[in-house]
């Protein structure tokens, strides 16, 4: 088996007015290496959590997530940061773009951050994923000049800008129009057929096959313990 | 240039209006820092350096056999650097018409090659031509003597004129615009023609190689042996304070206020950017989140963020810094001109302007550390789970909360209540400036009652001192054709000594011997009673006189040197007065011991109408008496004039105090006025999402006015609370620095101070929250909720 993702007995709980509640409880699961994975389940039943934690920007109150070998949540925080620069990228529902930086200056500045890329490469990879975004003509606007789809898929170019083997996208296209959401998780298909692990918090439905594997979520558990590529049912 | 640079001065210029204040106030904070450390490095050295460039005398030594003394004598003396004959008489010039003023003459040997105690030519001739004089160049500020005046000079009862032929710098003399006196130099002849007195009595000595006064102590003793070895006999001498100006102690106190003052201003618009520096991090909270989950570490973020700091530091910088400069050096010449004394630094050093820039660059640095630190731990998580609204209600508000029935109110009062670090640190310095402001006017108030006090103690009018003693019935005849006279008392005054244990003997200390039970004097006694009639010899001293018979003790006898006689004596009080160290004893026992003939030299004139013209009127009358009557009088004085004189000596502090404490007000105002507006902008949100649910602007206003309300008031309350015991330190220490060692001023509040404080407190906290919320209320609903 290649995994390249484990979570071990994964537990993340809040503390709300001396009450304690978990948003996530021991979750097992593995992901295997190019898989193409969706992350379901009603509103509050933990996937952003979950996505947070296999992330590396939330820290679990118990068990560990271990990718490639590496518990992550045991590196300090600017390991971690650095670890998450160029292993991971991360495709908010909100884009979150940088405001006050361009397109292009927003794709440099994680290539800049993670110093991965040689420096005269930069540019040019940057102009190639803008490509392959197909955003090229918007590469010097600022972000609020831009559509939510336009936005959308230059955080997917940024997410790839340092070429991470991880991408993960919590609901990237909750707020796109399906005209837009089509060509974005056309982009996701795409990078999985290049071989990245691809995981994505969706509430759509996800029964069109695109998908390896379906994890459902209820009340921070996982409510199909299923590890197998072949099973695909619907649960009621 | 890196990226994240980029988005460094993007940020700034987008957020172009908090940028231009946090630069505004690191300029004010630089610019206060600066003048502050250029106008001590200028002062401290100038008035020091000026005052030593005279080769300053370490002693003064009269002797009439010194006509027989060879100086080139005792200049082969290895242990004197200089010695010059210069002779001193105080003498009276007419100022204006009617008016005269005490005159130290000074006779010089050599204009030319003043080897100590030197002065240097301003304008005129120089040297004085025969018959002429020099007079020191403030003098004419406070008269109408100028070069070409025929002057008239009294001496002895005698009127003479002679010319001024020029001016002179005398750094080693007080400022003759404080002390009301004229200073003039002449040469031997003339001088004995105006004083009638012989040249050649009274020496100036420079000693090599002393560090204190102990060490001048220890070269005088041996001095006056190796005189006393020539046949030489000393009749009195004088050390005056060690190297050190005569009113050095205006000088460090200003210097004391320039710095804390300064140093609490500048601390205040330090905590004003480091508020502006929380802000503008809060601001950026989210993006922090962003970029530390696409990558970014610690290192990073805060190199991207101290370019922030260091880009505002610049410009703050380039301003700030020639401004100090300008301002440090303006105002240190401001001082020089009310204390008579040149700047001499032309160039400062560069250590000074290296202090500047280092200051300015690292200082914002480590204000904004804390907010800076506070925004890199937050997680990535928290970071973009943050709106920016927050609420941090703490339970004290909350039940505020709950009591109250006006929404409106309730909700002021619950805004007053969030961010609670922010408002506690605009209230702590509100409340600072408050608390300054305040300890400045009660200071003030302090010293004016005591001058008050001063002048009341005083219950004579005019006080003529004759220049030789005379029964008491021949010295009053000429005055008692003035009208409108109360009383007249004579006095007897001189130069006495004291022995105690540890020093053998002092330089002379005012004696005055007036009756035990006069009325004309009240007492602010400190320690023991006043004198009584008792048959025993009683003495009080002035504080100023403390020092000089260590240790003091109530109920002791010490030795007092009385002309040629000794005596003991019993220390029974010390009073507190604005005035060189002074013994007093009852005149009756005095007389007995050494004055037989009952003399006088001091005529104690009350009047009835005490006004101020009126006692001028009179003091004019007694002026033309003693020129007609042809008086020996060594001075006239007015209580009047005397009060005007000590006012002038402290002043220049008062005016300090007073515009050091109105700019830390003007400070702490700015900072109440940025963090109103740092809360307007944090919530331009709510009051969108306010109006939306249909708020009107006038309610909005209000919730911002109630909330500037409530700030101003916690920090005018503050303030005050700390107010009291500052005035109270302040008041100690300036006791110590004008009257002497533990001497303090008495507390005094200043109520119309307070008033003004509270009108200016509360009016600025109006507008400082009227302002923004005005602002506030003009963007449109829309836009309000869509701002990030
Ligand atoms: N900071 C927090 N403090 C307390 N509870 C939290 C916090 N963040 C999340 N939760 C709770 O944890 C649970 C899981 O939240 P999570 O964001 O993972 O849900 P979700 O499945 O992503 O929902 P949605 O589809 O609405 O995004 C929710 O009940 C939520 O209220
Ligand atoms: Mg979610």
């Amino acid at each position: 088996m290649d995994n390249i993702i484990e979570l071990k007995q994964l537990t993340r709980s809040y503390r709300q007015g001396g009450r304690v509640f978990a948003a996530l409880s021991n979750v097992d699961l593995n992901i295997q290496k190019g898989e193409h994975i969706a992350i379901t389940g009603k509103s509050g039943s933990g996937k952003s959590t979950m996505l947070n934690l296999i992330a590396g920007i939330d820290h679990p109150t118990n068990g560990s997530v271990e990718v490639s070998g590496i518990d992550i949540h045991q590196l300090d925080e600017s390991k971690l940061a650095a670890w998450r620069g160029k292993n991971i990228g991360i495709v908010f529902q909100f884009f979150q773009l940088i405001p006050t930086l361009t397109i292009n200056e927003n794709i440099l500045l994680a290539m800049e951050f993670v110093g991965k890329i040689p420096k005269e490469e930069r540019q040019e990879n940057a102009s190639s994923l803008l490509r392959l975004v197909s955003i090229s003509d918007h590469r010097d606007k600022l972000p609020a000049a831009l559509s939510g789809g336009e936005q959308q898929r230059a955080a997917i170019a940024r997410a790839l800008a340092n070429n991470p083997d991880i991408m993960v996208a919590d609901e990237p296209t909750g707020n796109l129009d399906s005209a837009t959401a089509k060509s974005v998780k056309e982009i996701f298909a795409t990078l999985v057929a290049q071989g990245k692990t691809v995981i994505v918090v969706t509430h759509e439905a996800v029964e069109d096959g695109r998908f390896d594997r379906v994890i459902r979520l209820r009340d921070g558990k996982i409510v199909s313990p299923d590890n197998t590529t072949s099973q695909m049912q619907e649960q009621a | 240039m890196p990226v994240i640079f980029r988005k460094s001065i993007r940020d700034l210029s987008i957020r172009y209006r908090s940028t231009l204040v946090a630069i505004l106030a690191l300029t004010i904070g630089l610019w206060g820092v600066g003048t502050l450390l250029v106008s001590i490095l200028v002062m401290s050295n100038d008035l020091q350096e000026n005052y030593l460039r005279t080769h300053p005398a370490h002693i003064s030594i009269i002797s009439e056999d010194f006509a027989k003394l060879d100086l080139a004598e005792i200049r082969k003396n290895p242990n004197i650097e200089a010695v010059e004959f210069r002779d001193k008489a105080i003498l009276r010039i007419e100022v204006n018409p009617g008016k005269w003023l005490p005159l130290w003459l000074y006779s010089v040997d050599d204009f030319k090659s003043l080897s100590l105690s030197r002065f240097f030519r301003q304008s005129g001739d120089f040297p004085p031509p025969r018959g002429s004089l020099s007079i020191e160049r403030n003098v004419q500020q406070i008269s109408d003597l100028r070069i070409g005046t025929s002057a008239r000079v009294q001496s002895g009862g005698r009127i003479i004129r002679t010319t001024i032929s020029g001016t002179v710098f005398d750094p080693g003399q007080a400022p003759a615009t404080q002390d009301a006196f004229v200073y003039a130099y002449t040469d031997k002849e003339n001088y004995t023609r105006l004083s009638g007195e012989t040249t050649n009595r009274r020496i100036v000595v420079r000693f090599q190689n002393v560090e204190t006064r102990r060490d001048v102590e220890i070269q005088f003793t041996e001095l006056s042996r190796e005189l006393s070895r020539l046949g030489i006999s000393i009749n009195s001498y004088k050390i005056p304070k060690f190297d050190q100006h005569p009113h050095q102690f205006q000088l460090n106190t200003l210097l004391y206020l320039n710095a804390i003052i300064g140093l609490l201003a500048f601390v205040m618009a330090m905590v004003l950017v480091s508020q502006l520096m929380s802000s503008i991090f809060t601001r950026q909270i989210r993006q922090i989140g962003i970029m530390k989950a696409i990558g970014a570490t610690r290192s990073q973020i805060f190199k991207a963020y101290a370019a922030y700091i260091i880009i505002m530091s610049l410009p703050s910088i380039i301003v700030g810094l020639p401004l100090a400069v300008i301002t440090g050096k303006a105002y240190s010449a401001f001082v020089a001109g009310i204390l008579n004394f040149d700047i001499l630094t032309t160039q400062l050093p560069y250590r000074i302007y290296a202090a500047i820039i280092l200051l300015g660059i690292i200082l914002p640095l480590v204000f904004s550390l804390p907010a800076l630190l506070k925004g890199m731990k937050v997680s990535v998580k928290d970071a973009l789970d943050d709106y920016g609204i927050k609420t941090d209600d703490s339970p004290f508000f909350s039940r505020l909360f709950n009591i109250t029935n006006s929404n409106i109110l309730s909700l002021a009062i619950r805004n007053v209540g969030r961010r609670k670090s922010r408002m506690a640190v605009t209230i702590a310095t509100m409340a600072l400036g408050v608390a300054l402001f305040l300890t400045g006017f009660n200071v003030r108030a302090s010293l004016k009652e005591f001058l008050d006090h001063t002048s009341q103690s005083m219950k004579y009018d005019i006080k003529v001192v004759l220049g030789n003693s005379q029964q008491s019935d021949i010295a009053i005849a000429p005055f008692s054709t003035l009208e409108a006279v109360k009383s007249i008392e004579g006095w007897i005054g001189g130069i006495g000594r004291i022995q105690s244990e540890n020093i053998s003997t002092s330089s002379g200390i005012g004696l005055v011997a007036a009756p035990f039970d006069s009325r004309l004097k009240d007492h602010h006694l400190l320690k023991g009673r006043w004198l009584s009639g008792s048959a025993e010899l009683e003495f009080v001293v002035n504080q100023q006189a403390v020092p000089m018979f260590k240790p003091v003790t109530i109920g002791k006898s010490y030795q007092l040197h009385i002309g040629d006689k000794r005596i003991l004596a019993k220390l029974v009080g010390v009073v507190r007065e604005f005035d060189i160290a002074k013994i007093y004893v009852d005149f009756a026992k005095y007389n007995k011991i050494a004055n037989p003939d009952w003399k006088i030299n001091s005529l104690m004139i009350s009047l009835k109408d005490r006004s101020y013209d009126n006692v001028i009127k009179v003091k004019e009358e007694v002026e033309r008496i003693i020129e007609k009557a042809g008086i020996d009088v060594i001075y006239v004085m007015s209580q009047a004039e005397r009060a005007i004189i000590i006012f002038e000596h402290l002043n220049i502090i008062l005016m300090t105090i007073l515009f050091l404490s109105l700019l830390v007000l003007l400070v702490s105002s700015i900072g109440m006025g940025s963090a109103m507006g740092i809360n307007v902008i944090e919530r331009t949100r709510e009051i969108g999402v306010l109006r939306a649910i249909g708020a009107t602007p006038g309610a909005i206003t209000k919730l911002f006015v109630i909330e500037g309300f409530f700030i101003s008031a916690f920090s005018v309350a503050l303030g005050l609370l700390l107010a009291l015991p500052m005035s109270a330190l302040s008041a100690a220490f300036f006791g110590e620095l004008i009257l002497g060692e533990q001497t303090p001023l008495d507390f005094a509040f200043n109520k119309s101070g307070f008033a003004l404080t509270l009108i200016v407190t509360l009016i600025f906290g109006y507008l400082a929250s009227r302002i923004p919320a005005g602002k506030a209320t003009q963007i449109t609903v829309h836009e309000a909720i869509a701002y990030e």
